[in-house]
């Protein structure tokens, strides 16, 4: 199965590399043990991400979160249809990686059936840096072990959140039962048949 | 005092916010734009070896690193005082027409388009490449892609890499092309040439024949009248990789024409207390404020710019559009430089134009039987420059300079870089207040559409906010604030970036 993973970001900006930082790191190990994933630093989001997605048949894509709900550090798997605070999902030039994958869909690309989105949530993006905060590079472990995880595991339907995640247990929020806007297991059957585990 | 805020500008690299600020009567005052920023770039670099400049620069920026990576690695070639090969000069141009290409032609359908083609009064989500696909039809959006897909296979065979590309060295360029792979450039710049046609041939009908559109391209809802900058080559053509800088006046006549290492002597910056970013202006006038004319030091680059400051265009299928476009404008004058065009709403005309030229710049650089020789560079001789190093190449959003000191080890001691979009910032401010003024002051309501329409005087200049201030990208709601004259909340609109 051919995986893509995708890290997002600045490495000239403090935090803003977590992203590149991590896909860097899982290159180097994934090298020796996974044959069919491909790594790739990427600066900028929207249709250059989905086009850097094409020919794969999974993605993971690593970014920065800036949500200013989450303890610095803190990682988290964010659904495809809220990529709030996933600071480089968007190219503000052209559009967001949903409506990037939805012309790539209309234009009949060849997209992954599956695609996952991790950030890890920063606390310095404004500051000309390689160096990353010292919360964050202490969680940077923690989100190359969460791709590897997701790159090495054959099945993703099988598991929807990875091993180690908190923060994306769906019942968590308030919600109207069977209203695919606010119930997140209605979203949650809309996102399996978008990643093609439905 | 009422103000309207559009905070933050959806569609835009970065972050940018648009003040409007409306006098007791309720009509529209001043217009700003304001952009939270990052300064320390500049430092970040000093101390660090100049070689790693191209590498370094290129990162500001995910939207336009080749911009940066050429104009570095000018000011590398100025530094170290070496002459590039002409193989490793047409190398560059050819990514560098790649790049021109991919960028301006993703403007217009992702981003200028879809207000023209779709309409600015549409729902948010409609005005988008989606919309233009649902009204275009599928085959738009596949052409698209595919003119995105070989144009970036032509960067990437160039530069190694397709987001920040390599290659860049102080004399030239460090990886020679095969013949199979020329091959691959040639067919990509001959079908961006025939796409670059049809898309001319789209902005014809959604735009030149209807009659609305007719009337606001004409019309003063978008019209600004400033000076124009641009590079043009030792024949007066607008080139967009090479040459010397000119600037005209509003009624065309040549202030000035100079190489960019004198660039001082002719740019200033003009600083205000509530922004990060500077107000460049031309020295020949002096700083007379945010006001229109030839005594004005406003200036304006990009597309629109370039074409008023150039007799004509390089290639022969740009030309005829060049012709045109003039024409339509009644700006047309034989036997020398046309009258420039000041209807920013054109800039987009201006833009398909230019992809245009640098798709049949393509087929030239690929034809060229040298593109393929092995002599792709020059060593330095080790020599520094006493006087730096200045590098400059027209950006898609206009006219960028790196300038670069460094000492006799080659490290370096100061930086600095005029980016596109800040030699624009005081041209885009006065746009969004003259498209406030047409359409809030004779609006009974502040809705999305007309908001709209004062967001894409700005829009149109493609500014790249991250760039010119080192901000962070990023993608918000949009939030437009109405505050009475004692500064209340009156109304707030939200809508999702």
């Amino acid at each position: 199965m051919s995986t893509v993973v995708i890290g997002l970001g600045n490495t000239t900006l403090s935090d803003d590399g977590a992203g590149p930082l991590a896909a860097r790191e899982l290159g180097r190990r994934l090298a020796r043990e996974v044959d069919a994933v491909q790594v790739v630093e990427l600066g900028i989001g929207g249709l250059r991400l989905m086009e850097t997605m094409v020919g794969h048949e999974r993605a993971i894509v690593l970014d920065a979160l800036h949500t200013g709900q989450l303890a610095a550090g803190t990682v988290v798997e964010l659904d495809l249809d809220d990529l709030d605070g996933s600071l480089h999902q968007c190219s503000v030039h052209d559009m967001s990686l949903p409506a990037a994958l939805a012309v790539g869909q209309a234009a009949g690309v060849d997209l992954p059936s599956q695609i996952r989105v991790l950030g890890i949530e920063v606390l310095d993006v404004t500051t000309f840096s390689h160096e990353l905060s010292p919360a964050v590079a202490q969680a940077l472990p923690e989100l190359v072990a969460r791709a590897m995880e997701l790159a090495r595991t054959e099945d993703w339907c099988a598991s929807r959140t990875a091993p180690g995640s908190g923060h994306t247990d769906p019942s968590d929020r308030l919600a109207d039962p069977g209203d695919p806007h606010t119930d997140p297991r209605a979203r949650q059957t809309d996102l399996m048949e978008e990643t093609g585990c439905a | 005092m009422r103000t309207v805020t559009i905070d933050p500008l959806t569609r835009l690299e970065g972050h940018g916010r648009i003040e409007i600020f409306l006098d007791d009567a309720g009509r529209v005052e001043n217009a700003y734009l304001q952009v939270p920023e990052m300064r320390g770039f500049e430092q970040f670099c000093v101390g660090r070896l100049a070689e790693d400049m191209p590498a370094l620069t290129s990162r500001i920026c995910g939207l336009c690193p080749e911009a940066h990576l050429m104009a570095s690695a000018k000011a590398l070639d100025d530094l170290f005082q070496v002459a590039v090969p002409r193989t490793g000069r047409l190398l560059r141009e050819l990514l560098y027409a790649s790049f021109y290409a991919i960028d301006h032609l993703t403007h217009f359908y992702a981003l200028g388009g879809p207000d023209l083609i779709v309409g600015p009064e549409a729902e948010p989500a409609q005005r988008s490449l989606m919309g233009v696909i649902g009204k275009l039809g599928a085959e738009t959006g596949k052409q698209v892609i595919a003119f995105r897909r070989r144009t970036s296979e032509v960067i990437e065979l160039l530069g190694g890499r397709g987001v920040h590309g390599t290659g860049a060295v102080p004399g030239g360029w460090s990886k020679r092309i095969t013949e199979e792979e020329r091959e691959t450039a040639l067919a990509a710049g001959r079908a961006n040439v025939e796409f670059a046609l049809a898309s001319l041939d789209l902005f014809e009908k959604v735009v030149l024949k209807d009659p609305q559109w007719r009337e606001v391209l004409l019309g003063e809802q978008y019209r600004v009248r400033t000076h124009s900058m641009g590079t043009v080559n030792a024949v007066g053509r607008a080139d967009f990789f090479d040459g010397t800088v000119r600037v005209v006046d509003p009624e065309g006549v040549q202030v000035v024409q100079y190489p960019v290492r004198e660039y001082p002597d002719h740019v200033a910056e003009h600083t205000e207390p509530w922004t990060y970013m500077t107000f460049p202006y031309l020295r020949e006038r002096g700083w007379q404020g945010f006001t229109e004319g030839a005594e004005s030091g406003v200036y304006t680059v990009g597309p629109l710019a370039r074409l008023n400051v150039a007799e004509a265009l390089t290639t022969p299928r740009a030309q005829e559009h060049f012709a045109r476009y003039f024409t339509f404008f009644g700006a047309h004058r034989p036997g020398g430089r046309h009258v420039p065009v000041h209807q920013r709403l054109a800039t987009h005309w201006a833009r398909l134009i230019e992809v245009l030229n640098a798709s049949e710049r393509m087929v030239e650089l690929a034809l060229d039987p040298e593109i393929i020789s092995p002599h792709t560079r020059e060593l330095p001789s080790g020599e520094i420059n006493p006087g730096g190093g200045i590098g400059s190449v027209e950006a898609p959003r206009g006219t960028l300079i790196h300038h670069y000191e460094a000492d006799e080890r080659g490290v370096l001691t100061s930086v600095n870089m005029i980016v596109g979009t800040v030699n624009n910032n005081a041209a885009m401010s006065m746009s969004i207040g003259r498209a406030a003024r047409a359409y809030l002051d004779e609006a009974d309501e502040v809705n999305d559409g007309l908001l709209n329409r004062i967001e894409m005087a700005m829009r149109l200049y493609d500014p790249c906010l991250s760039c010119a201030t080192h901000s962070l990208p990023g993608r918000m709601p949009l939030q437009v604030n109405i505050r009475d004259a004692a500064g209340s909340l009156v109304r707030e609109l939200r809508r999702d970036g």
